[in-house]
Parts: C-alpha cells; sequence; structure tokens
C-alpha cells in the first residue's frame, strides 16, 4: 500500500532471542579446561540430524537447543568430520519470555540435566549452570 | 488505574486547548461562533474492506469555530488480522479521535474549500487475541505460544494533512486526508507490544501513515 510507510521491525538480533547451550571441553584424566583441535556438532531439532559445522581451535561452542515443546534435544559430537559420534541427549524444562515484535516469545531452559547416550569420543559429561538465561555461562563440560 | 490517568491527562490537554481558545476568541473579538456541522464518511476505506482482512469503518464531524479554526471529532470501528512472521493474531474495537485543524489555504467563495493542516488525539478500546507468537529457533525447529483474549487500549498523537472541495453546488463535499500517527502509550497484555491497533493500524513500530477519503455533508 502506497500509505503503509511504517515500516515493520521484523528483525530480531541475536542474542536477544532464545538462548543457547553453551558447551565447553575438559580433559577426562586432569579434569582441566582444553582447547579442542576441531570439533563437529549436529543437533537433532525433531526432523533429523542438522549439522552446524565445525570448530578449529575451540574451547567451547554454542548450540541452539530445541525450542518446540519436546523435553529434550539430542547433540552429537565428533572430534572430525568423518569420525567417530557421539550422542548426548539434554534435557531440560522450559519457560517462554516475550521478547520484542521482532523476536517475538524466547525460551529459557531450567533443570538442566544431560546422558552420554553413545559415548567415544566424549567420555563423560559434567554439569555446568543448569539453566540458560543468556550466553554466558557454559551449561556442559564435555570430558575428552 | 492506568487507563483513568491517561484519561484524566488527555482531558486536561484538551481542557487546556480549549480554553486558550476562548482567551484568544475574547482579545480578538471576531465573528461569534455560529452552529455549523460538516458530517462526513469514509468511503474509501469502507469499500477496501470488501476486499482485505482490515475492515476499516470512520467518520467525522467537524465544525467550525471561529476564523480559520475547525474542531473534528472522529469515530470509527476497525477489525482486523495480523498474519506475518509467525504471528497469528485479530483485533477489533471502537476508537476515537478529538482534534483541530488551521486552514491554510481557503476559496475565496467558500471558506470550506481549502487545505488544511491539524493534529488529534487518538483512543482505541479493544479486545485482541493473539493465537500464535512466534518462538524463533534453529535448524527448522520453532513454534508458538498462544494468549487468551484481552481487552487493552492505545493512545496515540496524529497529524492531520487535507484538503475539501465542495461538490458542485450541493452541500455535499469530498474530504482527503493524510494522518500520519505515533504510539504514545498503550497497555499489553503479558508485556506483549501489539502489532495491531484499531483505528492506529499495524503497530510494531510506533509511526505509522493512516488515509480517509471521506464524503460529507454540511448543514
Amino acid at each position: 500500500m502506497l500509505f503503509s510507510c511504517g515500516g515493520d521491525d521484523d528483525i530480531c538480533e541475536s542474542g536477544e532471542g532464545t538462548p543457547r547451550m553453551k558447551v565447553a571441553f575438559r580433559s577426562a584424566e586432569s579434569g582441566k579446561d582444553r582447547t579442542l583441535d576441531s570439533l563437529y556438532v549436529a543437533v537433532d531439532y525433531g526432523s533429523g540430524k542438522v549439522q552446524l559445522g565445525g570448530v578449529a581451535k575451540a574451547d567451547s561452542k554454542l548450540i541452539p537447543l530445541r525450542v518446540d515443546d519436546s523435553p529434550y534435544t539430542d547433540v552429537y559430537f565428533r572430534l572430525t568430520n568423518k569420525g567417530a559420534e557421539a550422542k548426548v541427549r539434554v534435557k531440560y524444562t522450559t519457560k517462554s519470555t516475550y521478547v520484542s515484535p521482532g523476536c517475538g516469545m524466547k525460551k529459557v531452559y531450567e533443570n538442566l540435566t544431560s546422558e552420554l547416550i553413545t559415548p567415544n569420543p566424549v567420555q563423560n559429561l559434567e554439569a555446568g549452570q543448569n539453566q540458560i538465561e543468556n550466553e554466558d555461562k557454559t551449561n556442559l563440560y564435555l570430558l575428552f | 488505574m492506568k487507563t483513568r490517568l491517561i484519561f484524566t491527562f488527555f482531558f486536561s490537554i484538551l481542557g487546556i486547548l480549549s480554553w486558550a481558545q476562548d482567551k484568544k476568541e475574547t482579545k480578538k473579538e471576531q465573528l461569534k461562533y455560529e452552529p455549523n456541522f460538516m458530517v462526513g464518511f469514509d468511503v474509501l476505506n469502507t469499500g477496501a474492506a470488501f476486499f482485505s482482512d482490515r475492515k476499516l469503518y470512520q467518520g467525522f464531524i467537524s465544525s467550525k469555530i471561529r476564523g480559520n479554526v475547525h474542531a473534528v471529532a472522529e469515530a470509527g470501528f476497525e477489525k482486523n488480522i495480523y498474519q506475518k512472521n509467525g504471528y497469528d493474531a485479530k483485533v477489533n474495537g471502537p476508537f476515537v479521535k478529538l482534534g483541530a485543524f488551521y486552514m491554510l489555504a481557503k476559496d475565496a467563495e467558500n471558506e470550506f474549500n481549502g487545505f488544511y493542516a491539524g493534529g488529534k488525539l487518538g483512543g482505541s478500546f479493544y479486545k485482541q487475541e493473539y493465537m500464535a507468537i512466534p518462538v524463533r529457533g534453529f535448524g527448522g525447529s520453532s513454534s508458538s505460544v498462544a494468549f487468551p483474549s484481552s481487552s487493552q487500549s492505545s493512545f496515540w498523537v496524529e497529524g492531520t494533512l487535507g484538503g475539501r472541495v465542495q461538490l458542485f453546488e450541493s452541500n455535499f463535499y469530498i474530504d482527503v486526508n493524510l494522518q500520519p500517527r505515533y504510539l504514545v502509550y498503550t497497555t499489553k497484555q503479558d508485556d506483549i507490544s501489539p502489532m495491531i491497533i484499531p483505528g492506529f493500524g499495524r503497530s510494531s513500530s510506533k509511526f505509522n501513515m493512516g488515509f480517509a477519503w471521506n464524503i460529507a455533508y454540511k448543514f
């Protein structure tokens, strides 16, 4: 319409929407934080695995979780692109809060618990902050 | 409680305005107010209502107060939906606008012919229902949250910029005006900014532009 120059600000800037889960890495032997040479992550958002790509020389990785009513998200980790894959199920409860016209609602995750369903290359898990309200604190440590 | 405060605020502004005008009147000692009214109905938006989801019916009553100053009151009803970017919402309700305009240029033979500019304060008292507000996710995962129907009210300031032309020698006029508006205050349901407001239009940004194409009758 000629006169509708109001302009909808439909843009949702990153960081305002649903926060992602922060995963950091530790050594299984010493328990100290470590940097991985490479890490490949995939997530099942309800319709099969979605590859989130790889990171190099990383000490942490932000992973978006499901925003539908599913009580868990399955996350897959590989150290190399063709290598063995570990499966981690992250369970949580969610709460919705309103953000802005552009972003709509966001989900906040609470009571985070993780379960290592398929080990290797991930040896074990260690819980971090058990709620995701922003992307500052580490929610889950992977032990390699 | 807040609504009442806002009301008081608006009416006190109106009170100040009309008081100020009265004062001027005594100063200039111009012609006395003769009862005159023009009643108009927006035919363009009514016609457009048949072809779109936006059902907007509005009309106005204006009266020449003194010199080039006319008072204007508008009222209307709007029913609308918003289905975009994961949103699914509907609203309906009445709205009113009160204000005044100044004849910037007028016909020497007929002072009701001409161009004018002015301002109005608008308020809408409506029912809204958000069937879906999106939760934006990653990788095709998304969901939405629904909210029950609720009653809300919104208030805005509006400019008016238009013209009036007499139709031949009749008492009928065509009145066309543009209405740039700015949303000042709105009540919210669970802090949700309204996406549409009856009488205002889309409100995801505070600024909006409306228009009216009226057929008016002068009494």
